[in-house]
């Protein structure tokens, strides 16, 4: 396998542990250090880091930073919709920004088995 | 060996991708030097090879032609065949330039792990090798080649001798973090006076601090220093800067903080918002994250998250900052100086557990998204860089400006149209100092996405119409008031600020010079640009200036001018940066001494300007106890009443009791008849009314009246004594660091 098909399935594994992670730490009720760095971490970069990087932006930092702006707004917007449609539960806001990410990832996977080949 | 560089500068380098030596270097730079700007690109001859160089590609064959680059960090070649050479600066001791007879120049290097010559490059390559940081590379006249393989012993010592040359500003950063942050997680928050902290830090901290910052400013003043190295140390820079401070004491400091923490705990209880309750919950997006951020989390409250937020928010500035510096200027060191100019002056302090704090990241991301993909159609002196150069998987025509395709374009637009969203629900302020400074970019036609402007007015005015009416509607006649008030927002954000003890006073001069400085400096800046008619910088000078238009909307409670300073510090800092000199090759001690010592000046006008509120701003766990009590004695619907808002109060149960301050309740009846015939505490028992009302007063309201003077209701002193006296009042709760009175219940046939 290349290096650079390697490295193209490094992220989407690592977004697909996180979210895995995050689910087992709230599941088993872990201490809540751990849980809170976990979900700071998902919040803050899962979802937009599952988006950005299909869009080739040709830098690191560039694909981090909107990486992190999407993620922020996407949080925003998904639980500020919650909470107006008077439909706010932490878990269904978790599970919708997992969604976004998985398939993000899965997205990811794709595009690099198509480039490859 | 024909004789004869085919060289071609950076400006015509996208033209050779067709060529196959310059594809080859193409696919070499891909994985590790896409990002950075080339400094030249040259034909060359892959010469002699001492020793292992494990670098070199397998089966290279000496006299194989191919092509070299140099970029801002590396120094690449690529073979016809399978020659392949790529080395980081910083690995490189020393580089040479040959010049044979016959007009060739031959490139020789010497690493620590051995040399390598390549033959027959372009007269540019010197050149350009001063540029990225190299000591001046003179053409010496050479008759043959010599063998430069170093014995094992001294590779050995050159290792050592390049790796401490290449390091000790790391190592110099993290040892002063250290020192800093042990000594300032020992400052004990009640020996913190007026000057703020600065006056409880030990000489020790200090030293610290200014190792710190001279590491990091050797790092960014020598430019062979690789990103992550420089990241990394900034980031632990940020950790002492903003990081440290916030471990003081066993408390979450700041008032405000703990009231957003009352925000987010009200979000989590009930799930919904009440928009009448205040301002917040009718822009609750910030506090619906961070409620979320906490259940996730598992935690009870989100005052654990609340010590760590300036560090984190500081850490996630860096990116976007990084892009905006990026957009001014192709010096590697460019972005990295101005992202510190910006963290040093960052005085504001609006970077704790906040919505402004979070939109402020969003507003950053936004303008960097502009800056770099979303700008003139045309770039305006764009560099050059690899995307140029590399092979595109579609026709290059097919590919719009900024090297995009059209649908990551769309996909960029609606990026920004999902950051406004999140901005416009989460803070009164930040849309419209993104309306201000998308509309400038727009209006001087470098943005391209011309339809932002309106969509951010469509969303605010939509928000402020439907979801925020409630607020709004409430106070039409106070936000009317301010507009177009230019004098009186002035002297609400600027000289009743100015005010307070002899020691306060001076930390609020040092803030205005700072602010007057900056501001001074970036004029310099612009009028530089104006004369020397470049307009590389025109769409920073927008930005900075942009924000300044906020002041004739808003006195935002006497906090505007702040908010300006903070909107556009970014491109100030940006501006103050182009006026530094970048030149790299003669002179790098003299260089570097001189960022370390501006650095240095910096670093302790942020200290005290940035800190300086820190005796107020620090709470004992006394204050926290005395505000519980307060909570567990006070029934539902009762009004809390304090003489100030210096209090850790509003974290709990909001919504169920109303919350007043003597100096906003109080301030403009002084010549009230009532309070000057029968005092405070009947001028309180008006305010209560037929509910139950109780006053606390606390460590830190009493300290906030010493720092800024006696309010016009009169003092602390003369409040507890009215009270006292009144027998109307009990006192229920007593410590060193705050007591309670309670409004007793009237008696029977008792008037209220």
């Amino acid at each position: 396998m290349s290096a650079e098909r390697q490295a193209g399935r490094l992220l989407p594994a690592l977004l697909l542990m996180s979210v895995l992670v995050l689910a087992a730490a709230i599941a088993v009720g872990a201490p809540p250090v751990l849980r809170s760095l976990l979900a700071c971490w998902f919040l803050l970069a899962c979802p937009g880091l599952a988006l950005a990087p299909l869009l080739r932006l040709g830098s690191s930092l560039g694909t981090w930073t909107v990486a992190i702006a999407t993620s922020v707004a996407l949080d925003t917007v998904v639980v500020g919709a919650m909470l107006y449609a008077g439909a706010w539960s932490p878990a269904n806001a978790f599970l919708v920004l997992a969604a976004i990410t998985v398939g993000g990832a899965f997205a990811q996977l794709i595009g690099s088995r198509e480039g490859v080949a | 060996m024909p004789p004869g560089p085919h060289d071609a500068d950076a400006r015509r380098a996208p033209d050779l991708a067709d060529e196959p030596r310059f594809a080859a270097l193409v696919k070499i730079a891909r994985p590790i030097a896409v990002d950075e700007p080339i400094r030249c690109v040259s034909a060359a001859t892959f010469g002699v090879r001492h020793g292992p160089l494990e670098v070199v590609g397998r089966g290279h064959r000496p006299d194989e032609p191919g092509a070299l680059a140099i970029t801002d960090r590396h120094l690449l070649f690529a073979g016809e065949e399978d020659g392949r050479l790529w080395l980081k600066h910083e690995d490189i001791l020393s580089a040479k330039i040959v010049r044979l007879p016959g007009g060739r120049r031959d490139l020789w290097l010497i690493t620590p792990a051995g040399a390598v010559e390549l033959h027959s490059v372009s007269f540019r390559v010197g050149s350009a090798l001063e540029q990225v940081g190299f000591p001046r590379v003179k053409a010496a006249t050479e008759t043959a080649p010599k063998a430069a393989l170093p014995e094992p012993a001294t590779r050995e010592r050159n290792a050592l001798a390049a790796a401490i040359s290449a390091h000790w500003p790391v190592a110099l950063t993290a040892a002063g973090t250290a020192l800093w942050t042990g000594e300032v997680i020992g400052v004990d928050p009640t020996d913190i006076g007026d000057s703020g902290l600065i006056s409880a830090l030990p000489a020790t901290a200090l030293v610290g601090l200014a190792l710190a910052c001279a590491g990091v400013a050797a790092a960014i003043a020598r430019s062979r220093t690789a990103d992550r190295w420089l990241f990394a140390q900034l980031a632990a820079l940020l950790f002492a800067l903003y990081g440290a401070p916030s471990l003081i004491g066993d408390v979450t400091s700041f008032n405000v903080t703990w009231r957003h923490v009352g925000v987010s705990d009200y979000i989590a209880r009930h799930g919904s918002v009440d928009p009448y309750i205040n301002a917040y919950f009718n822009w609750p997006g910030f506090f619906a994250v961070s409620a979320l951020a906490g259940e996730l989390g598992g935690l009870d409250d989100v005052l654990g998250l609340a010590r760590w937020a300036p560090l984190a928010y500081n850490l996630l500035y860096l990116g976007p900052l990084l892009l905006i510096g990026r957009s001014a200027s192709d010096d590697p060191r460019f972005p990295w100086l101005s992202a510190a100019i910006f963290y040093l002056c960052n005085w504001i302090g609006q970077d704790y557990l906040s919505p402004q704090g979070l939109t402020f990241l969003l507003y950053l991301c936004l303008l960097a998204i502009i800056l770099t993909w979303l700008g003139p159609r045309a770039p305006i002196d764009a560099p050059a860089r690899w995307r140029g150069l590399r092979v595109p998987r579609e026709p290059a025509s097919a590919r719009g400006g900024h090297g995009l395709r059209p649908w990551e374009r769309a996909a960029l637009m609606g990026i920004c149209c999902l950051i406004v969203a999140a901005a416009v629900t989460s803070h009164q302020l930040t849309p419209f100092a993104m309306l201000a400074s998308v509309a400038a970019l727009v209006l001087l036609g470098r943005c391209s996405f011309r339809a932002l402007p309106t969509i951010v007015l469509v969303l605010t005015v939509a928000w402020v119409l439907f979801a925020a009416d409630t607020y709004v509607s409430g106070h039409v006649e106070q936000l009317k008031e301010d507009v177009g008030q230019l004098g009186g927002v002035l002297s609400s954000n600027v000289g009743s600020r100015v005010s307070g003890s002899p020691d306060h006073l001076l930390i609020a001069h040092l803030r205005l010079a700072t602010a007057g400085l900056l501001w001074l400096l970036a004029l310099v800046a612009v009028v530089r640009q104006l004369r020397h008619g470049t307009a590389r910088l025109g769409s920073h000078i927008a930005l900075a200036a942009a924000p300044f238009g906020l002041v004739l909307m808003q006195a935002y409670g006497g906090e505007i001018v702040l908010r300006v300073y903070l909107f556009s510090l970014p491109f100030v800092a940006v501006l103050v940066t182009s006026l530094i000199p970048l030149r790299t090759g003669r002179r790098a001690a003299l260089r570097v001494s001189a960022y370390v010592v501006v650095t240095l000046a910096l670093a302790g006008n942020f200290l005290a300007t940035r800190y300086g509120n820190e005796r107020i701003a620090q709470f004992t766990a006394g204050e926290v106890e005395t505000v519980k009590r307060l909570y567990d004695t006070a029934p539902r619907g009762a009004l809390l009443i304090a003489p100030n808002p210096q209090l850790p109060w509003q974290f709990a149960r909001i919504g169920e009791h109303r919350y007043r301050t003597l100096d906003s309740a109080l301030d403009v009846d002084a010549e009230d008849p009532v309070l000057r015939r029968d005092g405070l505490a009947r001028a309180i028992e008006r305010l209560a009314g037929s509910r139950p009302a109780y006053v606390v007063v606390t460590r830190n309201t009493r300290e906030y009246e010493r720092l800024f003077g006696r309010p016009e209701w009169g003092t602390i002193a003369q409040l507890e004594r009215s009270l006292t006296a009144s027998g109307r009042f009990a006192r229920i709760y007593a410590s060193a660091d705050g007591e309670i009175f309670a409004l007793r219940p009237p008696r029977r046939g008792q008037q209220g």
